[in-house]
C-alpha cells in the first residue's frame, strides 16, 4: 500500500486542515417526520418545531427518555439525516449533507477491524491533503492525548471497549473539527470504565476547544460534561427545558459529589425528564 | 484496563478430584499388576483415538480395505479394486497420458475461474453498493442462478466452436454467479455505523469500496469463491467431456467408453485432486490477504 492516505478524490469544501474554530450551531423551527409502515399510516412526527442556539465553544447535552428523538436531532445537525422543515446552520452555513469540519463519536466504536489503531485514526484525515510526515505527527499527537500512544500498532480487537471508544474519540478529533458530536459514546461501558472515561474525555475536549454536542440518557453524565443541558420531551418531541450548569469546566467527579448545585440540577432535570416537574 | 495480548496462564486441562474424606476410596491393589497394565493399554488406545487425524485416516483405511475385499469378488468392469486403480494410476502417469490432461484441466480452470473471480467480484461490489445497479442486474443473476447451466453448453459450442475458448466459457459461466451473489451480499451487509463514519469524514465512494466495503465482504467473497470453484471444476470436466473430448474430461469419457474402469477411476480421482489443490490455494490466499476474516461467521449462498 503506497501512500494509503493520499487524497485521490476531488478537493472538497474544508479540505484544508482547519485551525480549530469553535462553531455556533443554530436550529430554527426544525421538524422531522418518519414514514410509518402500512399504507394508511400517517408519518410519525419525531421532532416538531424545534429551535435552539448553541454558542461557540460550549458543551451541550441532549437528554431525554429513549425514543424522544435526541439521536435524530444530533444526526440532523451533523448532516447524516435530512430534516423536513426549518433550518439548521453551523457558523451561518446551512447544513445540507455533512458539514466540512465535524467529528463524530458513535455509540459503537465504529473502528475498521482490518486497520491498526493508528490507521483507524488516520482514516479521518483521508480528505485532508497533507504530507506523510505531518499526518503521522497529527495522529501521534491525538493518540497521546487519548493516552493510546503505546497502542498505535494494535488492532481494535486487541483493545478493551473503553480503549476502543478512546480510539474513536482520537479519530473524531484528529481533523481538529469545529464541532464534535457524540452519540451516547459511553453507554456500552461498565460503570467504572465509564466514570474514568468521562474524566478522560472532559480533559481531552477542553484542550480541543470544539463546540460539542452530546446525546446521553445519563443525567450525571450530562451534568458532569455540560455548560447547558437540553431536556427533551416525548415524541413528537420538542425542547422541554434548557438547564444551565454554572460550574467551570473541565470538572472532576470528586468535586461534584458533594456539590449542592449539582444535586439541585440533577433533581430538577430528572423530574423534567420523568414529567414530574 | 486489560493489557492486550496477555492471557492468564491456562489452568491444567484436568484436575484430579480430591478424594472426599481422604481415604474413602481404596488404593488400587498393588498385587494385581495385570489390571494396571490393562488400564494403561486402554488409556493409550483412548489417547490414540482422541488424536484428531486418527479417526479420519482409520475410516479411510477401513473403507479401502472393504472396497478391496468386495471388489475382488466382482467383475473388474463393474468395480475396480483400490489396488487396480493404483496400478492404473501409475500406468497412465508412465505412458504420459495423465500429465498433459491434468495440466490442460488446470489451465482451463485457472483461466475460466480467474475470469469469473474478477468479473464476479466487480459486478458483486457494484450491485452491493448501488441499489439501482442491483435492481437492473438482479433479474439476470436470478435467471442464471436458476438455470441448469449445463443446458447452455450446446449454445456455447454454437458461439465459440470446439476448443479451449468454449471450455473456458463454460467454466466461467458456471462459476461467476455464486461469486456475484455472495460478494454483493457481503458488501450490502457492511454495518451502517461504518458507512456513517465514512460519510462523516467525507470519504469518497472509491475509498469506501476499497477500505470498508470490500474488506468487510472478504469472508463472503471467499465463501462465494469456494462454491464457485466446485462449480467451475464441474464446468471444466463437462466441457472437456462434451465439447472437445480433451484433457481430463476427455480421458474420463474415453476410459468410460472403453470400459477401462480402473483407469477411469484413476482419472476421476485426479480430477478431485484438481479441486483439492484449488481449495487449498484459495485458503492460503485468504489467510494471506485477510487474516482477520474468520470463515465461520458467514452465511453463504450457493
Amino acid at each position: 500500500m503506497a501512500a494509503p492516505y493520499a487524497s485521490t478524490g476531488p478537493a472538497r469544501r474544508g479540505a484544508t486542515p482547519p485551525a480549530a474554530a469553535p462553531a455556533r450551531i443554530e436550529l430554527r423551527n426544525v421538524s422531522k417526520r418518519f414514514a410509518r409502515p402500512g399504507k394508511s399510516a400517517q408519518p410519525l412526527t419525531v421532532l416538531s418545531d424545534v429551535s435552539l442556539a448553541i454558542p461557540e465553544g460550549t458543551f451541550v447535552s441532549l437528554i431525554g427518555a429513549s425514543g424522544c428523538g435526541k439521536t435524530t436531532m444530533l444526526r440532523m445537525m451533523s448532516g447524516l439525516v435530512p430534516y423536513d422543515e426549518g433550518s439548521i446552520q453551523i457558523n451561518g452555513e446551512l447544513v445540507r449533507g455533512i458539514p466540512p469540519s465535524i467529528g463524530f463519536v458513535f455509540q459503537e466504536p465504529a473502528l475498521l477491524p482490518w486497520r491498526t489503531v493508528r490507521q483507524n485514526v488516520a482514516f479521518a484525515l483521508q480528505q485532508h491533503p497533507m504530507g506523510r510526515r505531518e499526518l503521522e505527527d497529527r495522529v501521534s499527537e491525538k493518540l497521546r492525548l487519548a493516552n493510546l500512544q503505546d497502542f498505535g500498532d494494535y488492532y481494535p480487537r486487541m483493545l478493551s471497549g473503553g480503549m476502543q471508544q478512546r480510539v474513536g474519540l482520537a479519530r473524531a478529533l484528529v481533523g481538529d473539527p469545529d464541532v464534535l458530536f457524540m452519540d451516547e459514546p459511553l453507554s456500552a461501558l461498565d460503570a467504572f470504565t465509564r466514570r474514568r472515561l468521562q474524566q478522560d474525555i472532559a480533559d481531552i475536549i477542553t484542550s480541543a476547544s470544539a463546540t460539542t454536542v452530546l446525546v446521553t440518557h445519563d443525567v450525571d453524565e450530562a451534568i458532569f460534561f455540560s455548560d447547558r443541558i437540553i431536556v427533551m420531551g416525548t415524541p413528537p418531541a420538542s425542547i422541554r427545558e434548557v438547564v444551565d450548569v454554572p460550574l467551570p469546566r473541565p470538572r472532576r467527579h470528586v468535586d461534584l459529589l458533594q456539590n449542592p448545585v449539582v444535586a439541585e440540577i440533577r433533581d430538577h432535570v430528572l423530574g423534567t425528564v420523568l414529567g414530574l416537574a | 484496563m486489560a493489557v492486550p495480548g496477555q492471557r492468564a496462564p491456562s489452568a491444567p486441562a484436568t484436575h484430579a478430584p480430591a478424594p472426599l474424606g481422604g481415604t474413602a476410596r481404596a488404593e488400587p491393589a498393588k498385587d494385581r499388576p495385570g489390571l494396571d497394565e490393562a488400564r494403561g493399554t486402554r488409556r493409550a488406545v483412548g489417547a490414540f483415538l482422541a488424536y484428531p487425524p486418527t479417526l479420519p485416516i482409520l475410516s479411510v483405511l477401513i473403507f479401502l480395505g472393504a472396497w478391496q475385499l468386495v471388489g475382488s469378488g466382482l467383475n473388474p468392469i463393474l468395480l475396480a479394486t483400490p489396488s487396480a486403480v493404483a496400478v492404473s494410476f501409475v500406468k497412465i502417469v508412465q505412458d504420459g497420458s495423465l500429465a498433459p490432461a491434468f495440466l490442460r484441466a488446470m489451465e482451463v480452470l485457472g483461466v475460466g475461474f480467474g475470469m469469473a473471480a474478477v468479473v464476479g467480484i466487480a459486478v458483486g461490489v457494484v450491485m452491493g453498493r448501488s441499489r439501482t445497479a442491483d435492481r437492473v442486474l438482479s433479474p439476470y443473476v436470478n435467471f442464471f442462478q436458476a438455470t441448469p447451466l449445463i443446458a447452455l453448453v450446446p449454445l456455447i459450442v454454437i458461439w465459440f466452436g470446439i476448443g479451449f475458448v468454449a471450455e473456458v466459457a463454460v467454466t466461467f459461466l458456471l462459476a461467476v454467479w455464486s461469486i456475484i451473489v455472495n460478494t454483493s451480499e457481503g458488501v450490502r451487509n457492511t454495518p451502517d455505523t461504518l458507512l456513517d463514519m465514512a460519510r462523516v469524514y467525507h470519504t469518497t465512494e472509491r475509498s469506501v469500496i476499497r477500505n470498508i466495503a470490500m474488506p468487510y465482504a472478504v469472508p463472503f467473497i471467499f465463501a462465494g469463491l469456494r462454491i464457485a470453484l466446485a462449480k467451475a471444476l464441474i464446468g471444466v470436466i463437462i466441457a472437456e467431456m462434451d465439447v472437445s473430448l480433451a484433457g481430463l474430461g476427455g480421458l474420463i469419457q474415453n476410459f468410460g467408453d472403453a470400459f477401462e474402469t480402473a483407469q477411469l477411476m484413476a482419472a476421476i480421482i485426479t480430477s478431485s485432486l484438481v479441486g483439492v489443490i484449488g481449495t487449498v490455494v484459495l485458503e492460503l490466499l485468504r489467510r494471506r490477504i485477510a487474516p482477520w476474516a474468520s470463515r465461520s461467521k458467514v452465511h453463504t449462498q450457493v
